[in-house]
């Protein structure tokens, strides 16, 4: 499964879980589905293992083929809504959803149940959605289906304790079900727990190890700990298996921008921009593009990057959290350019935006707190641009406090607080609210650079000196023209002059 | 088939099974079979890894005993079978990725599949090779003595000690069923193997008193461990955990080794048995130095602290144990086991070592003489080699000489014994002593499980066993006619020739015969050796077969039929020497009887008026107690015959008692019957109720020729009248001291001139003729009746002769007393006015 990350949309999250979800419901072997016709089934089955590959396009083929030969088989057109809907087309999705909706009576009270709760969902009948799953729950409880949704549940309400014992249970029953270690990887990553998670995706990297995917999530696992290395290699290896696979694409150019090589970076955006269009995952090349523009701190290009991306969804009346995401950006980068008129018209329109969508997405309490993050941050930023760095400190250091965001989701925001505090003279204060990203992930570049110069604020040389040598480690490959590597390599002459 | 044999070969048949899966067990380790070198066993869903081979696929990629395997091939491992299920169905070669977990952290690794299965191949066959001396030390000594119960236990030791050794090296358990089959019996022999050295040494060397009076102890000692082995095998089926012996059950099994060999050292140290303590010495100083290092090092350092490295050290010194009790065998014939390897390949070894070194020192010495004196002729050479050879000779003969006492340690014993039996016998003259001597040397050298003397009663061997006493008369004639050991083919022998006769007499002889041999068989007996004393049957030893089943060969027959002469000779012996000394003894007794007879007897008869008496006493060659006595009354004479019961000094005793009472009361009462009353009343009193006496007591006044007589059941005194009618003074009474309270009439008679009385005993009419014909009433009658004018004296002598013609020279056999009273034809008439 390709799980969220933080700047994802909840509802592709939450449909493409399902699909998910769906694909390895049927992945038992077991005939639960319903259908008259042999090859239809097949194909069904093939679709399925497609999804859990994450090939969607090949399992769109196989599920439209399954109702082609079996125009009754209402779990396969869900699952060809559903692709439909993880790959842009929501006009198809419906019309899936609804043809299997139709023909609901003619299955198992699971499958009912299960096509009642999609076409509640696709429709925006939330209330019934609940209801629907209570009743799956109440009935179903201990079926894999219902397991995987019941840990979904659980993993979007916080309730990761209760997710983890689910996928445990899922396992027990089924020890092939190997997707399920992807799920608790991820589950362990946003809930800070790097080395289980870790180990989880490393379980997962095993047992499919004929999926770009399980190297894709292993990755990310190590980019979200700081081993930026691994999670390089395991990139590669997933784009080798599949060369189709985007996430590894973008995640690759992540890590690379994570590590100082924008060039490359660029590169690898540039290879598969092509291969995103076709796919209509423009949204997420435009967002790996934004955060490469964003690390290496070109803010004319990410200013017209955002400001683009922003026309454009407002073409589509599209916004969600990638609008908004795109709106924060387009307001930072204002700031950094010096654009305070452009930028506080940019925040108001921020500010409307992130009405509509937390209205949209109230009852995801993980939302709201990243946005109150950003919200902080986008404040701090205000602040320290009008020259009053310690304006928006407090703010930001009590959303950083509230937050139950992991520490990598919160380094960016730490960084903030710590540049600000600097900047006020506070370096004390600075070290302070970068320690507790540190202790988690020891190898965090930027993070490493402000101690660095917070420590030589304090005098504290050699300390300082052990976070620039992590630092320039971790950045050795940057590309040379990178203007933290410079700052860092300054700071190393003045720390250790030259004899 | 008796419940003893019925035992054996179950016995023999576990012995066979456990060669079986020994060997099945040492096939099976070195099959090639593809592994991935790591050790993981019994239990529960994780696999942990027990133990890494070295130089094995493990091993190779770095895996560490600890880790836990998750993945095999891609696959998530749901249990051990599983893996075991991926992992047979690759080949020695294949990469196969692994995923396990070591800590904190999940590790990948390719590993090759090997074929070695093995921790240490060289571990693995030192021990085989120790279980299989434990088998061969175990069972010989089952083969050689089956029925005895520490030979079996010991057996039983070694085949499970066979199987452990067999079983020992640690394997995974779920790649094959031979594997969880093997691990199996491993640990069940590993958890047996205590309590049955502790069993064995409870019983062994001998019996200790706990075992012996309460039974339930045997079964208490193996509780423990089988209750160790349901566990175990409870949890490799159903447990959380790898199934293993734990540490604390370890413990618990090191403790049954400890108290093995406490019981086995107390033995040896409090036993007074200076035999025993030399028998045991060796065994105990191998079994504890055996033992130790195998608790220290394989049971503390090994199981219980990790150090598995340190098992050789271990194990190796376990060997001790069977060789110890291989030593104290051929050399004690511990358990009654003889080693009897003159064929075997030591024997033949040491034999050729002898030989060869003595032919290299033959030749070198004789180059050595040949070089110095400078000869080169090749007749000088042989010529010198031989008288070299002719003078090393007597030492090669002493060398060879040892090896034959080392190694025929059997006939060396035989000889031993025969000479020591030979010394000793002639030392015991006391049968007791005799049979008990024999008896013990003939227990300790051969073993019976039955070893009886028959003594001869009657030239007949008598079974006096148990309360049976069964005459033996054919088998005793068996004995005569063959003159040897009587076998039961030998007596097969006879009954077969006995039933081919087709002789009526011979088919009962047959019959008894047979039955005698059944008789014996029930017994227990199998073998009969008569003893002889100059050809005449004094007894027979009989023995039942040798606890060790092996039968009797020649030179123990040669030794038991040397013994039996032996014992025949010195039996005899102690016979006539007994004799000798009992007729010394009653000699001596007679005398002192004869002295007191005679002192009983009056030295002159009285003189009577109108009467003429004779009286006479003629002892038997054994004193008997007749007696006769002539009682002063007063008025009248007393006349006393009386025949006292019994022989010798006794009898004589009592009728010197009995003439004592009589006189003492003839005092006081002139009243025969009161007499007689009284006299039986003392006599009741002061003796035994088998002591009696017969009398006959008679008053005679000579004035009034008239008689007053009683009589205590003796015999009727013949009264021949005048006119030859015969009268018989029949009065009838019990003997005297036989009843209580009896009283004794009295009848008056006269006697007139010519009347002859005659008193007398059974010495008289129970003379026998040589055809056992008595003398009878009746020929003293007819002696009387023949001579009507005889005097008493002539008539008393008549008698005598008659007496003595009848029983024609062979003696009368009893003693003969005779009182013979005539009144004279002359002699005054009693007047009838006189009150008598």
């Amino acid at each position: 499964m390709r799980t969220r990350s933080p700047h994802r949309i909840p509802w592709v999250s939450l449909l493409l879980g399902a699909l998910v979800l769906s694909a390895c419901a049927g992945g038992d072997g077991a005939r639960e589905v319903t259908t008259s016709s042999e090859e239809a089934y097949r194909q069904y089955e093939e679709g399925v293992a497609s999804i859990s590959r994450f090939r969607l396009e090949k399992a769109q083929d196989s599920f439209r083929k399954a109702v082609e030969l079996d125009p009754d088989f209402a779990m396969a057109w869900i699952r060809l809504g559903i692709t439909a809907r993880e790959l842009g087309d929501r006009n198809r999705t419906e019309t899936a959803v609804d043809r299997a909706y139709a023909l609901r009576d003619r299955v198992t009270e699971l499958e009912r149940l299960w096509i009642e709760r999609t076409h509640a969902l696709v429709h925006g009948d939330k209330e019934k959605a609940k209801e629907i799953y209570a009743q799956l729950v109440d009935r179903y409880g201990d079926h894999p289906w219902v397991l995987r949704l019941r840990a979904e549940m659980a993993k979007l309400d916080d309730r990761n304790e209760e997710a983890l014992a689910l996928y445990r249970r899922i396992l027990e029953q089924d020890p092939e079900a190997v997707d399920v270690h992807n799920l608790e990887g991820y589950l362990y990553l946003s809930t800070g727990q790097y080395g289980e998670a870790v180990k989880a995706l490393q379980r997962y990297a095993y047992y499919a190890p004929e999926q770009a995917n399980p190297h894709d999530s292993l990755g990310e696992a190590y980019l979200y700990t700081g081993q930026y290395e691994e999670a390089i290699s395991e990139f590669l290896q997933a784009l080798e298996i599949d060369p189709t696979f985007l996430w590894s694409a973008m995640h690759l150019a992540d890590a690379l921008s994570v590590t100082g090589q924008f060039r490359r970076a660029h590169e690898v955006l540039d290879r598969y921009e092509e291969m995103f269009a076709e796919r209509n995952w423009q949204q997420f090349w435009a967002m790996a593009a934004m955060r490469t523009e964003f690390l290496a701190e070109k803010w004319d290009a990410l200013l017209t990057e955002s400001e683009r991306q922003i026309a454009s969804l407002e073409a589509d009346k599209m916004r969600g959290e990638f609008g908004l995401w795109c709106h924060y950006v387009r307001t930072i980068a204002q700031l950094e350019l010096g654009r305070l008129d452009e930028a506080h018209a940019s925040l108001d329109q921020l500010a409307a935006v992130a009405e509509s969508f937390r209205k949209e997405m109230s009852e995801y309490a993980r939302i709201e707190d990243i946005m109150r993050l950003n919200e902080a941050f986008v404040k701090a930023r205000f602040h320290r641009a009008e020259g009053d760095p310690l304006g928006g400190v407090e703010e930001l250091r009590a959303a950083i406090a509230a937050s139950s965001r992991p520490p990598h989701e919160l380094s960016m925001f730490r960084y903030e607080l710590a540049e600000d505090l600097l900047e006020a003279n506070d370096p004390a204060a600075a070290i302070d609210a970068v320690a507790p990203a540190l202790q988690a992930i020891p190898t965090l570049p930027m993070m490493n650079l402000i101690a660095a110069r917070a420590y030589r604020d304090l005098d504290q040389r050699d300390t300082s000196l052990a976070h620039l040598q992590t630092y320039l480690q971790v950045m050795r490959l940057a590309d040379d023209d990178h203007p933290r590597v410079a700052q860092a390599r300054e700071l190393l002459s003045q720390l250790v002059p030259r004899s | 088939m008796t419940r003893s044999s019925t035992t054996r070969k179950l016995l023999l048949a576990w012995g066979a099974l456990a060669v079986l899966v020994a060997g099945f067990a040492a096939y099976d380790a070195t099959r090639q079979r593809p592994t991935d070198g790591a050790l993981w066993l019994l239990g529960g869903e994780e696999i942990r890894v027990v133990g890494i081979v070295p130089g094995g696929a493990a091993d190779i990629a770095g895996m560490q005993v600890g880790d836990v395997i998750e993945g095999i091939d891609y696959e998530a491992i749901r249990n051990p079978r599983h893996a075991a299920e991926l992992l047979q169905s690759k080949k020695v070669g294949d990469h196969v990725p692994y995923l396990f977990r070591r800590g904190d952290r999940v590790l990948t690794a390719d590993l090759e599949l090997g074929s070695t299965r093995m921790t240490s191949v060289r571990i693995y066959l030192v021990y085989c090779v120790l279980g299989l001396i434990y088998f061969l030390a175990g069972t010989h000594v089952f083969w050689r003595n089956p029925m005895l119960v520490p030979a079996r236990l010991f057996y039983l030791l070694c085949t499970l000690f066979l199987l452990y050794f067999f079983s020992a090296s640690e394997r995974s358990v779920y790649y094959y069923w031979s594997d969880l089959f093997v691990r199996n019996i491993g640990t069940f022999a590993s958890l047996m193997v205590p309590p049955l050295f502790l069993h064995f040494f409870l019983v062994f060397p001998q019996r200790r008193t706990l075992i012996s009076r309460h039974r339930w102890v045997t079964p208490l000692l193996y509780l423990l461990p089988s209750a160790f082995y349901l566990s175990f095998t409870r949890e490799q089926f159903f447990g959380s955990r790898a199934a293993t012996i734990g540490p604390g059950e370890q413990m618990a099994l090191g403790m049954y080794f400890t108290a093995g060999l406490a019981s086995l050292v107390s033995i040896y140290l409090s036993s007074h048995d200076t035999t025993l303590r030399q028998r045991v010495k060796f065994l105990t100083v191998g079994t504890v130095l055996g033992t130790l290092p195998f608790l220290v090092f394989n049971i503390a350092l090994g199981k219980l602290l990790g150090r598995e490295d340190l098992a050789l050290l271990g194990a190796v010194p376990m060997v001790l144990v069977p060789i110890s009790f291989g030593y104290t065998i051929a050399r004690y014939r511990l358990m009654d086991i003889e080693v009897i390897i003159r064929r075997s390949l030591i024997y033949a070894v040491l034999t050729a070592v002898v030989v060869g070194a003595y032919l290299v020192l033959v030749v070198v010495v004789g180059n050595v003489v040949l070089d110095a004196s400078g000869q080169s002729s090749q007749l000088v050479a042989i010529v010198a080699t031989l008288l070299i050879a002719a003078a090393f000779a007597p030492a090669r003969e002493r060398i060879q000489g040892f090896l034959e006492r080392r190694f025929f340690r059997e006939k060396h014993d035989l000889q031993q014994a025969l000479q020591d039996l030979a010394k000793a016998i002639p030392h015991t003259l006391e049968t007791p002593a005799l049979l008990e001597l024999v008896s013990s040397r003939l227990r300790a050298l051969l073993h019976p499980t039955v070893l009886h003397f028959l003594p001869a009663e009657n030239d007949d061997l008598v079974l006096a066993v148990n309360g049976t006493r069964q005459s033996l008369p054919h088998c005793s004639e068996l004995a005569r006619q063959r003159g040897g050991a009587i076998t039961p083919e030998t007596i097969g022998g006879e009954l077969a020739r006995l039933e081919r006769s087709g002789d009526t007499t011979r088919a009962a002889q047959h019959d008894r015969t047979r039955d005698e041999a059944q008789c014996l068989r029930d017994h227990g007996v199998e073998l009969l050796v008569p003893a002889f004393a100059a050809d005449r049957l004094v007894g027979a030893l009989a023995l039942g077969p040798k606890r060790s089943e092996v039968a009797y060969d020649g030179a123990e027959l040669e030794v038991l039929q040397i013994v039996a002469g032996q014992m025949g000779v010195q039996l005899e012996n102690s016979r006539l020497y007994r004799e000798a000394v009992e007729r010394q003894r009653l000699e001596e007794e007679l005398a002192v009887a004869r002295s007191i007879q005679q002192r009983l007897l009056p030295s002159d008869v009285p003189r009577l008026e109108g009467f003429e008496l004779a009286a006479y006493n003629e002892p038997s060659a054994q004193v008997s107690g007749d007696y006769f006595d002539f009682v002063d009354f007063g008025n009248c004479c007393g006349l006393v015959i009386a025949d006292v019961s019994g022989k010798g000094l006794p009898a004589s005793l009592l009728a010197s008692n009995l003439q004592a009472s009589i006189r003492a009361l003839a005092t006081a009462e002139s009243q025969p019957g009161s007499i007689l009353t009284a006299v039986n009343h003392s006599l009741y009193e002061s003796t035994d109720a088998e002591r009696f006496a017969t009398a006959f007591l008679a008053c005679l006044d000579p004035r009034q020729g008239q008689l007053t007589y009683s009589s205590a059941g003796h015999n009727p005194p013949l009264l021949r009248r005048h006119d030859g009618r015969i009268e018989w003074l029949d009065v009838g009474a019990t003997p005297l001291g036989a009843f209580p309270g009896v009283e004794y009439d009295a009848d008056v008679i006269r006697l007139d001139p010519g009347d002859r009385l005659v008193l007398f005993t059974d010495g008289v009419t129970e003379a026998a003729d040589p055809q056992g014909e008595f003398f009878g009433e009746e020929g003293l009658e007819r002696v009387v009746q023949a001579h009507p004018d005889a005097d008493a004296q002539s008539l008393l002598a008549a008698i005598r002769e008659a007496v003595e013609a009848h029983c024609a020279g062979l003696g009368v056999g009893d003693d003969m007393t005779l009182i013979v009273v005539r009144r004279l034809t002359d002699s005054p008439q009693p007047s009838t006015a006189d009150p008598a």
